[in-house]
């Protein structure tokens, strides 16, 4: 399946078919945006495409998907390009556009470069036989690690609200977020509302799933935030912090390793192979991320414990530079599209 | 080969009668026509069921048994059997649990359908995902499944069915069992048959269904002296797009625009009062109309204000910002549509703010609701023709399910589904229903107890 760079008509074509059929509405937010527009536009091609997390409940139900059949619909793989296109086009600086283009190259030299760099860096003040015996404090003092890790946090939400501004801007129709549709809208996106697919779950990796990719998003999300919020004692990462610190990267490691275990199995013909690139390099490099902050807890006391919490902050460093120019585009472009659906909804 | 229970077709009725079969300890062979890609005949565009319920959770309020036969007497005038649509009514109170029991997940709450939200229940995913949860269900319940094996002949002599005759990878083989449950649908794909009542015509007709349903089994069942029911020459025909495909555009392909606008043929000339209140009982005349005309084409035709007053269609509109322009892109003579379009424009009666009550019964055919004047650009068209969604004719069955013949019955015949449904409505179509007579049906023929 070749894709080319502009899959909106071949979008609104697939679209305008369901939009006279509807009858996959109840199993995501797409089916009850689409009732608002009887012709559709890019602007809300883009929108509804956001909207979609590629659960494929739409295609097996699908009359129209035979590849003899003259629709040929495949709604998922269309709206997935769609939604690559939507972080093409709106990408902030623009210039980043190679990094969504090439992201596993992207993602692995940058990985690679940030962990050599560490490495040098230390090696440097330090010495490189020092490193694994000096305390961790004194190869990162908190008066840098505190600095550092908010100056990188700000530096991703600038950069993500300015994709955001530029990504609003494209679907808003001059309307405005309301309080309610925001309050709905993050509410749906942390509790999964839309995955469970009006109760007929997610047919990912295969037509007999239900619930499998559900978990594994889940523990990758949640996992994240909690070892987000753990980190955030440093120094003081042990007993109760390194606890669940442990069970934050434990659980993007699972989560991961399944997803990655989706990506291999699953079959490649309903899917964006764009969009699939996208996952794939950045679940591997959280992957790495999960495994190393596992491997804290369990280095403590030994020799590569240093070496290990180095590469460990490299690649969380890593994670957060590049979230912008990623596949971490998508919470925060979904989230904006959720809370328009929201407001949209709770205008009427 | 001899088997247990053969059954003929796979769509609702065939799968409900497989699961009845298996769930009383028959095993059930059954031969599919269509590749496995595209099983499931016409019931894979389906969407929603009408049964008589007290109130549930599934619907906006209850539906007595009584409503729902003077509906279906609405529509149809009359029973051809009423012994049988009795039955098909009173054990539809069943329906809807029995499907959730074999996995099918019904929707809450609906939007859009208003007008069948107390009658019907509308199923998640439609019929591809109904079919499908059956076809997993009795591959569990090891059903024997043949694809891509039309029945091409069917053996009965004294009021017994001695065999049946499938093609398998282009050879005839013949198969026997003990009982045999007929469930092909109609013959509505059938363009050949179709020409003896439309002759010529009958290539500017669209098959909303399946191209599979050929009709075979039911033809050879009447050559072996089973009776009809139903009306033979009409079948249930609706207003579809024209650049729909010859077959299977299911639901999507259909037009509602009509009330909202004016319908023309390829001389400029309305045929009809567009605004009849009968929307939406009986859209379905429109196919008939369309039917009727020049090439079986027509044109509706609206401005502006009305998007979003009528289901969204599959194709764009043609679409243009004058009259004259309009004409051009479709073919029509541009005067004549603009002579057309100024009478109707110019005689509209406002009663009130109500649409509705807005007509024009100055033009030799009226519009009597929804005449909107045809006024604010840019202005859309529709090309129509003519979409047959079923055949009413089909094989005559008796109360407990079997198929009967100008003397006597056949002892281990039984004819469920589409192939049974005149029976019930001779002619006339009543929105869910054919699922009804499917399930109810297809169990009957499968054991279901008979009391
Ligand atoms: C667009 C559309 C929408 C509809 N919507 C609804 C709805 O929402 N609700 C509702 O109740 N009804 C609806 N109907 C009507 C409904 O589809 C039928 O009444 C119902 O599906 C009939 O079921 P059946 O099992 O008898 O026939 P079908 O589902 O048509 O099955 C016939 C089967 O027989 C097979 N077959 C044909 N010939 C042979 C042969 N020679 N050998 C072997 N197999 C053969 C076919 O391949 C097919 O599998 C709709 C119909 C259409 C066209
Ligand atoms: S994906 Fe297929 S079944 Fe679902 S709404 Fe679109 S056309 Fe209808
Ligand atoms: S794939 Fe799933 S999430 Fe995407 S449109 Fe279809 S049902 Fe919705």
């Amino acid at each position: 399946m070749i894709e080319g760079n502009n899959s909106t008509p071949e979008a609104i074509r697939q679209m305008s078919i369901c939009n006279a059929c509807r009858y996959c509405e109840g199993y995501c937010a797409v089916w009850d945006a689409i009732e608002f527009k009887p012709v559709l536009n890019k602007g809300y091609i883009s929108h509804l495409a956001n909207l979609c997390h590629d659960c494929r409940d739409c295609f097996y139900a699908c009359p129209y998907n035979d590849p003899d059949h003259e629709f040929k619909l495949n709604i998922p793989r269309v709206l997935g390009q769609v939604q690559v296109e939507t972080y093409y086009a709106n990408i902030r600086p623009k210039s980043m556009k190679f990094a969504l283009e090439r992201p596993i190259l992207f993602t692995s030299l940058s990985a690679f470069i940030a962990v050599i760099l560490v490495m040098v860096y230390s090696s440097l003040l330090f010495g490189l036989n020092k490193i694994s015996t000096l305390p961790m404090t004194t190869i990162i003092p908190v008066s840098l690690f505190k600095p550092a890790t908010i100056a990188i946090y700000l530096y991703t939400l600038v950069i993500w609200s300015w994709e955001a501004l530029s990504y609003w801007s494209e679907i808003n129709e001059g309307k405005r977020f309301t309080a309610s549709g925001v309050m709905r809208g993050v509410y749906d996106a942390f509790f999964y509302r839309n995955f469970l697919g009006g109760g007929t779950g997610c047919k990912v990796p295969g037509e007999n799933n239900k619930y499998f990719r559900l978990t594994a998003h889940s523990l990758v999300f949640f996992g994240f935030i909690v070892a987000l919020i753990s980190i955030s004692f440093y120094p003081n990462i042990f007993g109760y912090v390194g606890i669940t610190y442990f069970l934050g990267s434990l659980a993007i490691s699972i989560g991961t390793v399944a997803l990655i275990y989706i990506h291999i199995t699953e079959d490649r013909g309903s899917r964006s192979q764009k969009q699939s690139s996208l996952d794939y390099a950045f679940t591997v490099l959280l992957f790495f991320a999960g495994i190393t902050g596992l491997l804290i807890p369990i280095s403590t006391g030994t020799n590569w414990f240093n070496w290990n919490f180095l590469i460990h902050d490299a690649l969380i460093a890593v994670v957060f530079l590049i979230a912008p120019f990623s596949k971490f585009i998508h919470p925060v472009f979904r989230l904006i599209s959720l809370i328009k659906y929201r407001s949209d909804s709770y205008r009427l | 080969m001899h088997q247990k229970v053969i059954i003929v077709g796979g769509g609702n009725a065939a799968l409900s009668g497989a699961i009845e079969c298996e769930e009383r300890g028959d095993d059930v062979t059954l031969f599919e026509t269509s590749t496995a890609a595209l099983r499931g005949g016409n019931s894979k565009y389906t969407r929603d069921i009408r049964y008589a319920h007290e109130e549930d959770e599934f619907t906006a309020g209850g539906y007595t048994k009584d409503e729902l036969r003077k509906d279906l007497l609405g529509v149809s005038g009359g029973f051809d059997n009423p012994e049988v649509a009795e039955l098909v009514i009173d054990r539809s109170q069943e329906m809807a649990e029995w499907m959730r029991k074999h996995n099918i997940t019904f929707k809450k709450e609906i939007r859009g359908t208003l007008s069948l939200s107390r009658t019907n229940a509308f199923f998640m995913g439609g019929g591809r995902v109904l079919v499908d949860t059956y076809y997993k269900l009795i591959k569990r319940l090891h059903v024997k499944i043949f694809y891509e094996a039309p029945i091409v002949s069917i053996s009965i002599a004294n009021g017994v069915v001695n065999g049946i005759t499938a093609m398998i990878d282009n050879r005839e083989k013949q198969f026997t069992a003990d009982r045999y449950i007929f469930a092909s649908g109609g013959y509505e794909a059938n363009k050949q048959w179709l020409s003896k009542f439309w002759g010529e015509s009958v290539k500017n007709i669209k098959i909303r269904g399946s191209r599979y349903n050929t009709g075979i089994p039911l033809r050879s069942l009447i050559e072996n002296g089973a009776l009809m029911c139903g009306s033979e020459k009409a079948g249930h025909m609706v207003a579809v797009d024209t650049r729909s495909p010859e077959f299977d555009a299911g639901i999507v392909s259909r037009i509602d625009a009509i009330p909202w606008g004016i319908v023309i043929n390829k001389n400029v000339e309305r045929f009809y009062d567009e605004g009849e209140d009968i929307w939406p009982k009986r859209y379905a005349i429109w196919g008939r109309l369309v039917a009727e005309q020049d090439s079986q084409l027509a044109y509706a035709i609206i401005d502006n204000k009305s998007i979003g007053k009528f289901m969204p269609t599959a194709y764009p509109s043609i679409d243009a910002y004058s009259i004259d322009e309009l004409a051009d892109n479709i073919g029509l003579k541009a005067q004549d549509l603009s002579h057309l379009i100024s009478d109707f424009n110019g005689g509209i009666v406002k009663k009130d703010d109500d649409v509705f009550n807005w007509s024009n019964h100055k033009l030799a055919i009226p519009k009597s609701h929804w005449a909107v004047p045809i006024n604010t650009p840019p202005y859309h068209a529709y090309p129509l023709s003519p979409g047959l969604t079923f055949t009413y004719q089909g094989i005559r069955i008796n109360r407990t399910g079997r198929v009967v013949l100008k003397d006597g019955e056949l002892e281990n015949g039984f004819a469920a589904g589409e192939i049974a449904s005149g029976n019930v409505l001779r002619s006339g179509y009543l929105a869910g229903f054919g699922l009804t007579i499917g399930t109810t049906l297809g169990r009957l023929a499968g054991g279901w107890e008979n009391d």
